[in-house]
Formats: C-alpha cells, structure tokens, sequence
C-alpha cells in the first residue's frame, strides 16, 4: 500500500506542500459527491421486487460512465436493463431486481474503479450505499 | 509449549512455497511485549483496524491434531492491533477456504474466517513470507461487518480486547452454506472444541447495521453555491445512529472552515450532528467529515463513518482573489528558485489552462482554471528536459510482471534507492509502463543516469534498454503516457 502511495504521489506530494497555501478552490471544481439515494442507504425495509435505484451527485456528470463496483462478495443484485441519468444529469438510475430479506450494497466508485465523473471528469468521492430489503 | 511450536511447525510444513512480492513481517508491524494472557475486563485493550491494515496471504493453515484443520489460499488479510500487538484477525478467501472439523465430520467450504489470538503469536499464524502488502481497501467494509458481528463471540469487554493465553486461539469460520462454525483452540493439548450454540444463533450476515455509516444529508447541500452568509447551522444526517461527543470536522484545505460557535451535538434522532457557524459572503467552505487520518465519527456499532467530502459557497462578493493566479504567483516564486516540481506545475497549467487544487493530504480534489500560455509553457518545459534523461527497462530471467506495480516493486529492490527528490527531478520519477509484445517495459525520467543504470544492473530480474537524453517531444510523450494495465 505504501509503495502505491509513494508511487501515485510521486508528484503530488512534492508539490502540494507548495499548493495548499496559495491555490483556493473554486466550488466548480470540486470533486462530485453523492448528496442522495433511493433508497437511501442504511434503510432496513425496502421492498423486494423489481425496483428503481437512483443516486443523485452534486454536479453534472458524465454520461454513459459509472463504476456500480460490487462492496462485497454477490452484494449487487441483477440490473434490469443498462443504467442510465436523469435529464437533470446529476441522478444515475437503474432498474433491478431485489430478493427479500437481503443486503445489498455497491461502491458508488471506489479506490480502484472511478467511472462516476462529472463532466470535466473529476472523480466522484468513493460512497458506500447499502440498504436491505424487507422479508417476504 | 513444546506442543505449541509442534503445532506450528505442522501448520508450517502444510504452506505452498511463498510467492509473496515483498514480505511483510506482522510481528515488526504490530509488536508486543506481552508474553501471556490479560483476561481482566478492566485491562481490556481499545483496537483499532484501518486501510493499512489489509494485507494479502498467499496462502494460510490451522491444523490441530487429526480432527481439525482450517485453511485457504490466496485470502486478504485485515488484522486489529492496539498499542500491545494484534489483536484479532478477518481472513477473506478470494476462493472458498475449506474447514475440516467434527462439527459436520466433512469438509466445507468456507467463506471467512474470524481469529483471536496471542498478539505474540501473529507470525506462527501468518508467516512473513506468505504475507504481502495489499493495494485496494475495497475489503474494508466487508471486514469491518465481519468484526462487528464477531468481535463480540470471544475475549472481549464490550469492543475493547481481552488477551488470551500464548496457547489459545478462537477460530469461527462462516462456511458457504450459512453455518456458524466457533472452535476454542488449545494448542498445547491440541484440541479444538466445537462450540455449537453459535450456530444456533440467527444469521449474523452483513446487514446495514453491520456496516460502516455514511452520510446520507447534509445542509447545506455538497455543491450548493448560493448559501446565505451569517449565522447559520451546518447539519450532517448519517445513515445510522453514532457516538456521541466524537466526531471529526476536518479542515479540507487551510482555512476551509467556518467560525465555529457553540458547542457540536447531535440532534435527539442521534444521526444528525449540528455545528453551529458563521459564513462569511463570497467563501467557499469545505470539510471533510472523517478522513484518512480521522475517524471519529463513529457509528455505535463501533465502525467509524465513510470519509465524505461536504464543500459548498456563499453568496455575495469574495475578498479572495483570483485563486489560480495565486498559485501561479507561488509557484513562480519557487521555479525561479530552481523547483523542479513548480516548474512542472507552471509547465502544465499555462499549456493546458488549469491548476490543480489538493487537499491537506495532498490529494487532488478540484482546479482552477487559467489563461493558456503556450510561450510560457515551451519556456518551462525547456527547463524541464535540462539535465533530464528517459531511462527503459524490461524484466529478465524469467520475471514476468503483469502489473505496473509488480514492475514498480521490483525495481525498488536490490538496493535500489532511487526516488524523485522534493524539489528536483532526483533519481527516479515519472514512472511509467508500456506493453510492447505482450511484455511491460518500465521508464523513469532521471537526473541522475549512471546511478540508475548502476542500480537496473545490480538488479538480476531487470535489464536495461537504453538511457537517453529527453527533449521537449519526448518529456510530453512520456509525461502523457498513461500506466498500461495488463
């Protein structure tokens, strides 16, 4: 882990010492987050069935680009058809197939998978969004 | 004890040959004085488990006399420690592991294993040599549920651990099909009792309250631009119910946070912390809530929250300046001091119109956009490739990476001591890999071009290609070239 550090900041390191002084940061620019989802995560009863997932960022973002990275072994269920944004293009949406009684979770990005940009390709912030759904 | 070392030596024997890239020694990272248990509640040890706590073995077994025998290949790795060692331990099979026990009298798969052990013993469990480092935390959570759904089984005073004798080992292992397999081992009598209320239990799979919490609201909102200025109360809603009196505002960037005035509390709901502030017109603010380095946002489950990144902007007019000519001030300052690494910044930012904004642990988190100057750029790219030269290399003898890490790690072996320097171009930067014939060709830029090719030639796994002088065409071609991934 070290030696990736060492390795991605070969560069960053050495200047952002220099940076952090001078340089304030305009809001545009800031990475995206993740301000909302449906269901929002950590719910404990979200019904089973065929289901529409949306996660809304708080910027534009970057269209037919996402990184639905799996949290942990099976933890996403089937997509039903292909993602994709609302016209607003801040809510990614997609249809999926929920069994009761499980947990469910993704890496909305993560450290290794950055699909979800805005549009002048930041990388969203890594959210971890779990809920489960309820018992038959 | 001599039974004990038997019992190590057996489980030793069973290892496959190490393929680990670097070894990584437990007991030198998680060292301990203690020499035997600690089982009074009122000595019980806070622990604490963090991204840096994930390592891979390539392989790992647990056999106790005939009856017992626990293990798996290639797994990662996350181990608890307090200021006395490790304490406890989450194997994650990347296959199924296999458990061979009485309790179904046939092997089964199993899907992680929970250890408590002897802070001692950590090397007897996971030898050195089938232990490396591990470079994604994607596992995290999984093992952060895992911990909260059995930290509580064995040697335990609420969260905080007991230590057990240098001879005792829990081992609870959740097999594929949903059994709760807890097994009190003795390696002195080389016993491992089967406890069968655990399987009894309801299912203590991974469940939202099992999981990290995240930020599920904040007022304002992440990105909101036109907050009013005054006195205001800053709101964060996690997804679950948290600890009170800790938590983590951290600063994102010098003076990113507002006045603070009065006191943080959560709200009676226990999931939303207010911090009461004053906002000045024309600012942008930004927090992170937990970080890398600060978790004190913490869910009563005990996992701390997942880092979160609140920024947002105040009406009216700002009293900063232009942020990116700032920059460009600053760093002109230093370039014409002879930084190599401002050099690059001015280099960059007039050719392609903007500069970077990091955080205070230097990561990138925006930019600020600038006016293109491509004299100015070709003026500072000159001054770049002064000195400089493009040194490739390919693996020998066999070595046959199929990472840009694998490539990396191994050049920083045999003594290689080359790095980038803190404001010069130094030995090594500018790692770069391309895949030419189904092979990985690694490249640095060097200021210092008989110390590599001294340093690639002690190296029996690499072999030099060539070392030449970079010109401005090459310095952009390299810079550009992205890390290949096979």
């Amino acid at each position: 882990m070290k030696t990736k550090i060492l390795l991605v900041s070969l560069i960053a390191t050495a200047v952002c010492g220099l940076a952090q002084n001078a340089s304030l940061p305009d809001i545009d620019n800031f990475a995206p987050v993740v301000v909302k989802t449906v269901p929002e995560a950590g719910s404990k009863d979200v019904s089973p069935g065929e289901v529409e997932i949306r996660v809304t960022f708080s910027k534009e973002m970057t269209d037919q680009s996402w990184s639905w990275a799996t949290a942990w072994e099976n933890s996403g269920p089937d997509f039903i058809g292909k993602p994709h944004y609302d016209a607003d293009h801040k809510t990614c949406v997609v249809k999926v197939k929920l069994e009761p009684g499980k947990t469910y979770g993704w890496w909305i990005n993560s450290q290794k998978f950055h699909g979800f940009q805005d549009t002048q390709h930041h990388p969203a912030i890594p959210y971890l969004f779990a809920f489960k759904t309820a018992e038959k | 004890m001599k039974l004990t070392t038997q019992l190590f030596i057996l489980a030793t024997a069973l290892s496959l040959p190490a393929i680990s890239v670097r070894a990584v020694d437990l007991l030198a990272r998680y060292p301990t004085k203690l020499v035997a248990g600690d089982a009074d509640p009122e000595h019980a040890r806070a622990w604490e488990f963090n991204p840096e706590d994930i390592f891979q073995v390539s392989q790992f077994s647990l056999k106790v006399g005939d009856q017992f025998k626990v293990e798996t290949s290639a797994a990662a790795l996350g181990i608890g420690h307090c200021a006395d060692g490790a304490v406890w331990a989450v194997l994650l099979p990347r296959e199924y592991g296999t458990l061979t026990s009485a309790a179904s009298g046939k092997e089964e798969a199993v899907a992680h294993i929970w250890l408590r052990f002897h802070p001692a013993q950590i090397n007897r469990l996971f030898a050195p040599d089938t232990v490396s480092a591990d470079d994604e935390t994607n596992v995290l959570p999984q093992i952060q549920s895992i911990v909260s759904a059995k930290f509580r089984s064995s040697w335990h005073a609420g969260m905080k651990a007991m230590i057990p004798e240098p001879k005792d080992v829990t081992v609870y292992a959740d097999t594929k099909d949903g059994s709760h397999r807890f097994f009190m081992v003795d390696t002195e009598k080389q016993t491992a009792e089967y406890v069968d209320a655990f399987n009894q239990r309801s299912s203590r799979q991974i469940s939202p309250t099992t999981l990290p919490p995240v930020v599920v609201k904040t007022w304002p909102e992440a990105g909101s631009q036109k907050v009013s200025p005054g006195v205001a109360e800053i709101k964060v809603t996690f997804s679950r119910a948290m600890r009170d009196e800790s938590w983590s505002w951290c600063t994102a960037w010098e003076n990113s946070t507002p006045e603070s005035i009065g006191k943080i509390h959560y709200e009676a709901d226990h999931k939303t912390c207010v911090m009461k502030v004053k906002l000045e017109p024309g600012k942008t603010y930004g927090f992170w809530l937990n970080s890398e380095r600060f978790k004190n946002f913490v869910g009563t489950n005990g996992l701390p929250a997942v880092p979160y990144l609140l920024a947002f902007s105040t009406k009216g007019s700002s009293s900063q300046a232009d942020a990116g000519q700032l920059f460009l001030a600053e760093q002109l300052k230093l370039a014409n001091a002879g930084n190599y690494w401002a050099k690059f910044q001015l280099w960059q930012g007039f050719s392609q119109g903007e500069v970077p904004v990091f955080d205070l642990h230097g990561h990138r988190i925006g930019k600020n956009e600038i006016t293109k100057d491509p004299a100015a750029a070709d003026k500072w790219l000159s001054e770049l490739v002064k000195g400089a030269y493009l040194a490739k290399f390919e693996p020998a003898n066999g070595f046959n990476p199929k990472t840009p890490q694998e490539m990396f790690d191994k050049f920083n072996e045999h003594g290689s001591q080359l790095r980038s320097g803190q404001d010069s171009l130094g030995g090594a930067g500018f790692f770069r890999t391309t895949k030419q014939d189904g092979k990985l060709i690694g490249s640095f830029l060097t200021a210092t071009p008989d110390e590599f090719e001294a340093a690639v030639e002690r190296n029996p796994d690499l072999k030099l290609i060539s070392i030449e002088r970079v010109t401005p065409k090459t310095f952009v071609t390299h810079e550009a070239s992205q890390q290949e991934s096979l």
